[in-house]
Parts: C-alpha cells; sequence; structure tokens
C-alpha cells in the first residue's frame, strides 16, 4: 500500500521523533511511504485565527505535494481534521487520515509488536475525538469506544489511565495559546493536575500540539512526566 | 409600515431553504410500570408518596404530616387569590400523572383559584393511579385536543439551587408536596 | 471595557476561586450527563428537536402570523417591536397605563438583553426581580452571570453578607435554607401587592396561541396569578408549531440545564384570568437580521439552557462576567457579533474550538462551527486588532514558500537553542508559564533527506 506521510509543520521543526516513529511503524506494516519533500503547513493556524481566505498558498503547496495519493497519514488529529474539512480538492479531502484511524480502519491493524512497560496517561485531543470520531466522547449518549486504546491494548506492558474528566480540552487551541494565555495555561495545569494524580510516567496523546502545551507547563513546574506521542509508544520496541 | 409588517417583510426578504416538521417523535422507550416509575420519579423530585386504596384511607397519613395545620378542601371559585393567602395545607385533585418526571397535569377550571397551588404554604394532591402515563409525549398525546385556559404540570415542591448550586426545597412556591396515588 | 482575554486574566488571578468556580459548574455538566444516559433515546431527541426548530426558523413568518391569530382569539393582546428601544417603550406604556408604581418580574433573558431594567428604572418604576438568582444580584447592581443561574460567581458568604445589607438578616449567616428563606418572606409581600407582572416565554405554540413559562420556584406565576396585567416578553424564534412537540422540548430543556427531570413548574398560558390583561410583546431586536445570516441562522434555535455553558472550559475558567454581554458563554458568543462586531470581535476567539458545546446543545446548534465563521466574518471586516493581519499575512508567506519555511524553521530552532533569552522574556505570552519546546538538532525533513541518501 502507498502511503504519503503528511509531517504537521510543528511536527516537522520541533517533535521529528513523531514523524520519525509514523514512519518506521508504517514502513513495518508493510506500507510503501513517500514523504513528499517540499510540504510545509496544513493552513490551520491561519484559517482558525479567521484568516481562511489567506490558506490558498497552503492548499496549493498541500496539491503539488500530495495529488495523486490515495492515502495521505499524518499524525495530527486537527490537521486532518482541518484539510478534510477546508482543502479545495475533493479527492485530498477524502484522502487524508489520522494516523491510528489509518491503522484501525484502513490497515485493520490487529496485532503489534511493541513494548512499552510504563504507566502512561492518555489525553485525549478534541479534534480527533470530536470530529475524527477517534474515541466516543462523554457528552453524548452513546456505546463507548476508541481506536486509539484499540491500539493501545496491543501494546505489551502498557498501563495507560483516563484523567477523571476523560475529555475535557487541554487549552492548546492554536493561537488561543497566547492570544488567551491565561484561560489557555489554567486549562493545562488543571489537566495535567488530573493526570499526575493517576501517577503516571509519560503523558500521551495522538495530537503534538496538545502535548507540546502541556509539556510546557510540565516543564515549568519541573516536573519528571515526559511526553509522548501515541505512534511513539506503538511503534516502541522493549 | 407598521412595525408587525417590518418583521414579516424582513422575514420574508430571506427565505430559508425548505425542512419539513419531522412529525411526532415515535422512538420513545415507554414505561414497564408507570406506578412504580412515578413513584420513583416523586422521590426524586422531593415528593412525598402516599399510595393508598381511596382519599378517604390518606386522613390519618396526612394528620400526621400536617399535625396542627388547617386544610383547605374546598373545590369552590375564589375571586381574589389574595382570598388564599393564608392557606396552609391546600387539597386538590389532579388530572393525571407522567411517570417519567413525576409531573402532575392541572388545570384552572378544576382549582379554586390559578395561584392556589403556588401562594399556599404545602400541597396536597390526589391522583388516580389509572390516569398515570410514561413519558410526556404521551401526556401531550393524552392533552391533544383538550384546551384549558390555563394549565400546567407540576413536579415536586419549588425549589431553587440559585445559592452556590445548594438544593433547597421550598422557594416562593408550595414548601412541600404530597402525592397521594388512589387506587379508585 | 475589558475584552475577554483581559477581563479572564483578572478571573483567573483568583486561582481558588477559579477553581471553585469551574467545579461548580463541571457538577452541573455532570448531572446533565447523568439524567441523559437514563434516556436511550436522547440522541434521537436531540435531532428530533433540532430539527423541529429548523423548520420553525425555515417557515417562521406562518407561524408569528398564526401564533398571533389564536393568541388573539383566546383574548391575549399582541405588540409587536422590532428593537430594544420598542419593546421597552411597549412594556413602559402597558404599566404607565394602569398607573402602576411597582411590578414583579420573573426570568427573561430577553429584558436583560433590552435592558428594561434600567429604562424602567429611571422613568421611575421600581422593578423587583423576583427569580431568588436575579434578586441576588439585582441588590448587587451586577447583572445576572449565566442565563440559568444568575448568581453563580457568588458564593454563599457573598450572598449572605448581600442579604443582611439589603434585608437585614443576620451578618455571617451564609446558610442557604436560611437565606432562600429570608428571600421567600421578603419577596412574598411584592407578589401579593403587584397589579403589574412581567414574566419571559420559554416555548409560543403556533397552534393554539397559548406560551409556557418553566420555573422551580413558582415565582413566574405568584405573579402572574396575582396581577391585573400580566406581560410576557419574547423573542421572536421562540416559537414552536404543536403543543405536541412540547413533549420533545420539555424532555430536553431541564435534563440539559441542570440534569432535572422536569422543572417543578411548566406553565401553559393560554386565555387572561377573569378581569385580567394579558399582553405578548413579540421582539426582533437582531433576529431576523440572524436569520438572513446562512451560516449563523442555527443560533436562533437556542432553548436558553445554558448546558453549553456548563461544559465550556474556558467558561468555567473566566466566568460569564468575562464576556460583557448579557448571555455569555459559548451560545453568546455566537449571538453577540450579530448586535455589535466591534465591541463583541474577541468573543468568537475566546475558544480552542473544541467542540463540547455543540455536542451538549439539546438542539443540536452547531456552535463550535458557528465561532469558525464569525472568526472569518469579523477578520475581513477589518477588525482584526494591530498588527494581526500583517502577521498572519507573513506566516501565509512563509508557509506557502517551501524553501523560506525550511529556513524560518531552523532559524526558529537555532534562536531557542541559542539564544534562549530572545524567547523567554515577558514579551513572549508562550513563555509566560510555559517552557519553550526544545529544539531538537535537525527537523524530521532533514533528517529524512540523508536516510535517503
Amino acid at each position: 500500500m502507498r502511503v504519503a506521510l503528511f509531517v504537521p509543520c510543528y511536527v516537522d521543526q520541533f517533535y521529528p521523533q513523531v514523524a520519525i516513529a509514523s514512519l518506521e511503524l508504517l514502513e513495518k506494516l508493510g506500507c510503501e511511504v513517500v514523504v513528499p519533500k517540499d510540504q510545509t503547513c496544513c493552513g490551520q493556524p491561519m484559517a482558525n485565527s479567521g484568516f481562511a481566505n489567506l490558506t490558498g498558498g497552503c492548499d496549493t503547496n498541500f496539491s503539488q505535494n500530495f495529488d495523486g495519493f490515495d492515502y495521505i497519514v499524518g499524525p495530527s488529529g486537527s490537521c486532518i481534521l482541518h484539510i478534510k474539512e477546508h482543502h479545495p480538492s475533493k479527492k485530498i479531502r477524502e484522502s487524508v487520515y489520522e494516523i491510528c484511524e489509518f491503522l484501525v480502519d484502513v490497515l485493520q491493524v490487529k496485532k503489534l509488536n511493541a513494548h512499552f512497560p510504563h504507566r502512561v496517561g492518555l489525553h485525549q485531543s478534541c479534534h480527533g475525538q470530536r470530529f475524527l470520531r477517534l474515541s466516543s466522547m462523554t457528552e453524548r449518549n452513546e456505546a463507548p469506544f476508541s481506536k486509539i486504546a484499540q491500539l493501545l491494548d496491543m501494546v505489551k506492558g502498557l498501563d495507560y489511565v483516563l484523567p477523571a474528566r476523560a475529555d475535557e480540552c487541554c487549552g492548546f487551541g492554536g493561537t488561543f495559546c497566547v492570544t488567551e494565555e491565561a484561560v489557555s495555561v489554567r486549562m493545562g495545569q488543571d489537566r495535567i493536575q488530573e493526570h499526575v494524580a493517576n501517577q503516571i510516567e509519560y503523558l500521551i496523546g495522538a495530537d503534538t500540539s496538545c502535548l507540546m502545551h502541556m509539556e510546557g507547563i510540565l516543564r515549568r513546574q519541573n516536573s519528571n512526566v515526559q511526553i509522548k506521542h501515541v505512534i511513539e509508544i506503538l511503534n516502541h520496541r522493549a | 409600515m407598521s412595525t408587525r409588517e417590518e418583521i414579516l417583510k424582513a422575514i420574508q426578504e430571506n427565505p430559508l431553504p425548505l425542512k419539513s416538521h419531522p412529525g411526532d417523535f415515535k422512538s420513545f422507550v415507554p414505561s414497564k410500570d408507570t406506578f412504580l416509575d412515578f413513584q420513583a420519579s416523586l422521590k426524586i423530585v422531593g415528593a412525598q408518596f402516599i399510595h393508598v386504596e381511596n382519599a378517604d384511607l390518606a386522613q390519618d397519613r396526612l394528620n400526621a404530616l400536617y399535625p396542627g395545620l388547617a386544610r383547605y378542601t374546598s373545590q369552590d371559585v375564589v375571586n381574589s387569590g389574595l382570598e388564599l393567602e393564608e392557606v396552609q395545607v391546600l387539597e386538590i385533585h389532579g388530572e393525571f400523572g407522567v411517570a417519567e418526571n413525576g409531573a402532575i397535569w392541572l388545570r384552572d377550571d378544576h382549582l379554586p383559584h390559578r395561584v392556589a397551588p403556588f401562594i399556599c404554604q404545602h400541597l396536597v394532591i390526589y391522583i388516580k393511579k389509572i390516569t398515570l402515563v410514561g413519558t410526556m409525549h404521551e401526556a401531550y398525546d393524552r392533552l391533544e385536543g383538550y384546551f384549558a385556559d390555563f394549565g400546567f404540570f407540576l413536579s415536586g415542591p419549588s425549589k431553587t439551587a440559585d445559592i452556590e448550586q445548594s438544593l433547597v426545597i421550598g422557594a416562593h412556591g408550595a414548601r412541600s408536596l404530597t402525592v397521594i396515588v388512589l387506587d379508585k | 471595557m475589558l475584552n475577554h482575554a483581559e477581563a479572564s486574566e483578572q478571573f483567573i488571578q483568583d486561582a481558588e476561586r477559579t477553581t471553585w468556580h469551574d467545579e461548580t459548574l463541571w457538577f452541573v455538566r455532570s448531572k446533565r450527563d447523568k439524567a441523559s444516559k437514563v434516556i436511550p433515546e436522547w440522541e434521537g431527541l436531540r435531532e428530533h428537536a433540532s430539527q423541529i426548530k429548523d423548520h420553525v426558523l425555515a417557515n417562521l413568518g406562518q407561524y408569528l402570523v398564526e401564533f398571533e391569530a389564536k393568541a388573539k382569539a383566546n383574548g391575549i393582546h399582541i405588540h409587536w417591536a422590532k428593537d430594544a428601544e420598542e419593546h421597552n417603550q411597549i412594556v413602559y406604556e402597558l404599566i404607565a397605563k394602569h398607573g402602576s408604581k411597582a411590578l414583579v418580574k420573573s426570568k427573561s433573558m430577553l429584558t436583560e438583553e433590552c435592558h428594561l431594567n434600567s429604562f424602567l428604572t429611571k422613568k421611575g418604576v421600581e422593578v423587583v426581580d423576583t427569580d431568588l438568582g436575579e434578586r441576588i444580584v439585582q441588590f448587587r447592581d451586577e447583572v445576572p452571570s449565566h442565563i440559568v443561574l444568575p448568581a453563580i460567581h457568588l458564593k454563599k458568604e457573598d450572598v449572605g453578607e448581600t442579604f443582611h445589607q439589603h434585608l437585614g438578616t443576620p451578618k455571617g449567616n451564609k446558610d442557604p435554607q436560611f437565606l432562600t428563606e429570608a428571600a421567600r418572606q421578603h419577596l412574598r409581600g411584592y407578589f401579593l401587592a403587584a397589579d403589574v407582572a412581567i414574566t419571559g416565554v420559554n416555548f409560543a405554540v403556533a397552534e393554539t396561541g397559548e406560551f409556557v413559562v418553566c420555573t422551580n420556584e413558582g415565582n413566574a406565576d405568584m405573579g402572574a396569578h396575582l396581577a391585573k396585567v400580566h406581560i410576557a416578553c419574547m423573542g421572536i424564534e421562540k416559537l414552536i408549531p404543536k403543543r405536541k412537540d412540547l413533549g420533545v422540548f420539555l424532555r430536553l430543556l431541564a435534563r440539559s440545564a441542570t440534569g432535572q427531570l422536569i422543572t417543578t413548574y411548566s406553565s401553559h398560558f393560554a386565555k387572561p384570568r377573569e378581569g385580567q390583561e394579558m399582553h405578548i410583546v413579540l421582539v426582533d431586536n437582531g433576529r431576523t437580521r440572524q436569520l438572513a445570516r446562512p451560516e449563523f441562522r442555527n443560533s436562533l434555535k437556542c432553548i436558553r439552557c445554558a448546558a453549553c455553558f456548563n461544559t465550556c472550559p474556558v467558561y468555567r475558567r473566566s466566568g460569564g462576567h468575562s464576556y460583557h454581554q448579557p448571555v455569555a458563554g459559548p451560545i453568546g458568543s455566537i449571538l453577540a457579533p450579530n448586535f455589535d462586531k466591534k465591541s463583541n470581535v474577541d468573543l468568537p476567539f475566546a475558544s480552542t474550538l473544541c467542540g463540547s458545546c455543540t455536542n451538549v446543545c439539546p438542539v443540536k446548534i452547531n456552535i463550535h462551527e458557528q465561532l469558525w465563521f464569525w472568526r472569518q466574518d469579523l477578520m475581513k471586516d477589518g477588525l482584526a486588532p494591530a498588527g494581526k493581519s500583517l502577521s498572519m499575512q507573513g506566516m501565509a508567506w512563509v508557509l506557502s514558500h517551501p524553501k523560506i519555511y525550511r529556513l524560518a524553521g531552523a532559524m526558529g530552532r537555532f534562536v531557542v537553542k541559542n539564544l534562549p533569552f530572545l524567547v523567554n522574556n515577558g514579551l513572549n505570552p508562550w513563555a509566560k508559564q510555559r517552557e519553550m519546546p526544545e529544539a531538537p538538532k535537525e527537523s524530521f525533513q532533514s533528517w529524512y533527506q540523508s536516510r535517503k541518501s
């Protein structure tokens, strides 16, 4: 299966290990992975700030890099959601997948050769959860399900827990994190407090933006808790 | 142009795409036992529950619940609500009950005055077991084609949680509610 | 006037109080969750209610005319008001006609929207708010911070102090039971004496011309059934087609608002009492303008339950007053720009677009999407704060040019790694309470290109 890897801009620049893990895991699972060289950004930072009219350049660049692929896979729920909802090309909108969604729905992974014997707190990022439906949400009266949990269950030795408020937002919210800094940080601190109460070693999730924001707070608090993207856990061997 | 015409014109000028009414809501889960469900709901909403065969058999219980308080049972219509200002315990009859939320339908032509169930200190309502329905959908089915000048669903005593979310029973309406479910 | 970000920053400074406010409202959200889980058909009910409201908005003119005809045939006087001023004037004239100097008012967000209280007060009419939460804020000369729980921003101690000042309750007494009893006694006198009662309207039924008022306290009824004149104020969007539709809405409303099975009283007013005058004021005040906006008309489906407030992580940590207008929270943020874009430009941005609100809304308003659409609309109108437009254009340019993007990325990493003082200072809001991410030694693309070769 031929797959194009979409690398979110901040992952490319600050968390390359997430993209490396994504690439390695997809290859382990038998995919031929192509990484378009000139990809930049999905355009969400401008669009969510009210400047969707400025994303033409990003959209064009995305098309130039990803046209012709049936599967465009990226390790970020919110970026994938943005492309799915706003990219002008129908084919691209229908071909993008968040990586956990891809593993469960397309590759139908049932077994992983992964080992991560640690206690971790699972953060459910909003856009992936509520809009890409990676897992059920507490707001709705629906049978519980979680594509992420399904995958984590395949990791040997892993002990993952949800915080008391299973799906409250961490407060990153894109430019919100600086334009409403006080609320953003307070939300992040509250989320972290609930995770830390579960005595976790790692805080994990499927969106590095959320993790980056919470990591910033954790390190300011001199905490020992480290962040990891779900895909890094799924790709981890002893 | 009058305001009425202005508003209607403004609405007309921007027609919306057609959306039809979805009809009656049919997929509700009916109650398996309206009596038990009603009883459970009454407890949740803070009402006292008494079950007797007929009204006479409830009197001793009521004497025990409201010792020394005068009970107003007259069905005569009063002209001014103020006449009922001093009523301690009002006894009235309800039309039917709703199991899912303990609500009772009351109508003004079966009350001494519209304000009666609100102005009294304590309220007692008799309801016949056979009149119980499961949900609000069935309640409105029952009200189909029927018109009251004023009617209302009453569920439990008056209450408020406006002070730091602490539930207080007894706001402006009746401080307590006793529902007497009659077999006959 | 402080914008939302500034007001929230102040609110959050009291960390303990913020925790208390957040937990109190989360508690209401959890009660709502419990109540909704008991009804297996809950999601079906939401969908049904949403479709009924969609249908009403698509046929609003027709239903208004039908409602007016039926209500009039039952002896109710109907008035139409195009804006807040006209509404206030109509209400005042009805009061003045009766020579009334005092009136009682139960909760009506519409009257808050129209600033009725201050208008009447200036005209020498004493308005007594009878909803306990509203009376408390009225004493304190504040506005409600929540559309269902007006005084939720106040602690028992605050209420105790207010009642001590205004009602003479013992100083230091903060027992809710005691304070509520004091309010009962205090307001009872007003109910008995008032000749005019003003209420809101939760639902107006076109089929029968009746309207429904829902309360837990019984204050709307204590006022309306004793007064010579009952004035009900409603936004034109409060219509529903058939009485049967009430079955759907009354199952959803209280459960969504507070987790209760139903409000204590759901009063159906069809005809005035003998000798009483009943009036309904139908108010536009920007609703037809919102109706004409395709992206935003769904906001008119709102039944004012405040479930969106209780679930919003931002509202819970910033409080209703941070939204600087009568209806706060998520729904307020999509209604307010319709009134005044300039003064409400901050509100659609007071959100992370988490989508929780959309999913608790009993009538399925796509709140998070409308927040996004308002952002586009407001920025297009040139209301961006100084510098934002330029920096966005700059960002768009960098991100559309791969080589420049790579260069910018490398520069960013260089600065973070080697010149941290450039970013870890007061000018960088990120760094106020968070560490910057660590700079890796190379970008992913750079690693990948070396791996390939």
